[in-house]
């Protein structure tokens, strides 16, 4: 039979008072500490007696301290056991006489506030990929309407980022706890002995051996595409629930065409189609939650605006170049035609960018409504695409 | 007004630049003279024992001055011996006026 048992650590090296309240508990029931790594703590068996532990943190080096230290623990009836995580020494004894390794609390404020900063900096570093894996998810699950996830990759984005913020949380409390306790020392009170920690000893266990395995989740979770897709292609465009562009009399090239449908979880849908042929003709459509539709439709619109001042202040630019080198420009200047509304409770944008001097001349409709929106963008024609926007209002309205 | 660091002594301080006085010493002779000279009512725990001869030898109170087989040797400096000194007026200074204090009682 086995002299060594093993078991999980349940507190952190900066929770002192738990963890010397743990081996002698432990020591009670006949077992006896010799080491300790990152998940487990190693017990040898014995006859069950009364101990003292208690952690020594200053001039520890690499796991050790001074042999002459040690000399000194031994002549006052302490004796060296092993290391805890790698932060601290644990020394023990059975002689109630024996006199505490620490009798000037004071003196560990300062190497306790350099545990304190390990902390510290354990929070920040939780904190940091918390927000960038919130970014990574939040960021594309709200920018555009035909993001789309399965529902394997929603569950397990979730639940790393449940982690990861009870990660951080737990390295805040523990960094909290080294606050409280040296400012304790700092009045001149010792650290607590005998006191028992079973709540965070049942936290502890479940959270300490986490570590590793969340972080390793968030590096899967950052390299996972973002948008695992989850369409269904669709052949027959006739079957959306918007117009093709062979409604307002346009051919296509079927071959030429591409059209799909996704949804997620939460029953929002999304469609989009790509005709080219007399036209390029393409429409987003989703409908799902209203501020999602209002979100993605305002990022679409503030980004359609920008490329066309930045095209056309590229166009100008470039004219006013070739008549600063003496070359002929055609009279004819790029247009613009930019409108937005409110009417009977849509929102509706429009925009045209006439660059055809350039050979680009493209229309976009954005129509919003409750919690559904479109886009419509069309490139090649001199129909006037404004003419549409009833039309497409009341699609939003009546579509159910 | 926050106090200067040393510019007064605790007891266990006090007694171990006492120690240094006689002669250079390691830690276990230092922690063993001053349970005899306290006549053992001063007891240094061998963790503040170690953390004060660090800090002592930072701010150059002590300075080590060589080894014994495994123990390192310290001795007093002239800015532990001035310590040493103001610290001790400054209990006679007490004894005295405690003493005055009495008389006027």
């Amino acid at each position: 039979m086995s002299k060594t048992v093993r078991r999980i650590r349940p507190y952190g090296s900066g929770d002192i008072p738990a963890v010397q309240s743990w081996l002698e508990e432990m020591a009670g029931k006949g077992l006896f500490f010799k080491e300790s790594g990152m998940l487990f703590a190693k017990f040898e068996k014995g006859e069950p007696r009364k101990m003292r532990y208690r952690l020594d943190f200053c001039d520890v080096v690499a796991c050790d301290i001074p042999d002459e230290k040690k000399e000194l623990y031994e002549q006052c009836g302490w004796q060296v056991v092993g290391d805890y995580n790698s932060d601290l020494v644990v020394v023990c004894t059975d002689d109630p006489d024996a006199p505490e390794i620490y009798t000037d609390p004071e003196l560990l404020v300062k190497p306790l506030k350099n545990i304190m900063y390990k902390y510290m900096a354990c929070t920040l570093a939780f904190a940091v990929i918390f927000f960038i894996a919130f970014e990574h998810f939040g960021g594309t699950m709200l920018t555009f309407i035909t993001a789309r996830y399965t529902l394997a990759y929603y569950v397990f984005a979730c639940l790393v980022l449940l982690l990861l913020a009870v990660e951080m949380l737990f390295n805040a409390v523990c960094c909290c706890r080294l606050v409280l306790m040296t400012k304790r020392l700092k009045k001149g009170k010792n650290i607590p002995t005998g006191e028992r920690y079973g709540f965070r000893r049942a936290v502890g266990k479940v959270l300490i051996p986490l570590t590793v395995p969340v972080i390793i989740a968030w590096v899967v979770f950052m390299l996972s595409p973002a948008d695992l897709i989850e369409d269904r292609h669709i052949n027959d465009p006739s079957t959306l629930p918007f117009p093709t562009c062979e409604d307002f009399g346009w051919s296509y090239n079927s071959e030429l065409m591409f059209a799909y449908e996704s949804r997620d979880i939460f029953g929002s849908k999304s469609y989009t189609l790509g005709q080219h042929g007399d036209v390029f003709f393409r429409t987003d459509y989703y409908e799902g939650f209203s501020a999602i539709a209002k979100r993605a439709s305002e990022e679409r619109i503030e980004q359609l605006k920008i490329y066309d001042e930045q095209g056309y202040n590229s166009v100008m630019q470039g004219r006013a170049e070739a008549e600063s080198q003496g070359y002929e420009v055609p009279e004819e200047i790029p247009t613009r035609i930019i409108y937005e509304y409110d009417i009977d409770g849509a929102h509706v944008f429009y925009l045209c960018s006439d660059h055809r001097i350039v050979g680009f001349h493209r229309q976009y409709i954005i129509v919003r409504y409750e919690n559904k929106y479109i886009e419509v963008s069309c490139e090649s024609t001199d129909m006037y695409l404004g003419n549409l926007i009833p039309q497409y209002i009341d699609l939003l309205k009546s579509a159910k | 007004m926050a106090r200067k660091k040393f510019s007064t002594l605790t007891e266990p301080m006090f007694y171990l630049l006492m120690s240094l006085r006689s002669g250079k010493k390691c830690g276990i002779d230092i922690s063993d003279y001053i349970v005899r000279r306290s006549s053992q009512r001063v007891k240094l725990g061998p963790g503040t024992l170690y953390a004060l001869l660090s800090e002592f030898e930072q701010e150059g109170l002590i300075k080590y001055v060589g080894v014994e087989g495994k123990r390192k040797l310290y001795e007093l400096t002239p800015i532990g011996e001035k310590a040493y000194g103001d610290e001790l007026i400054r209990l006679r200074q007490c004894l005295d006026d405690a003493k005055e204090a009495e008389k006027d009682e």
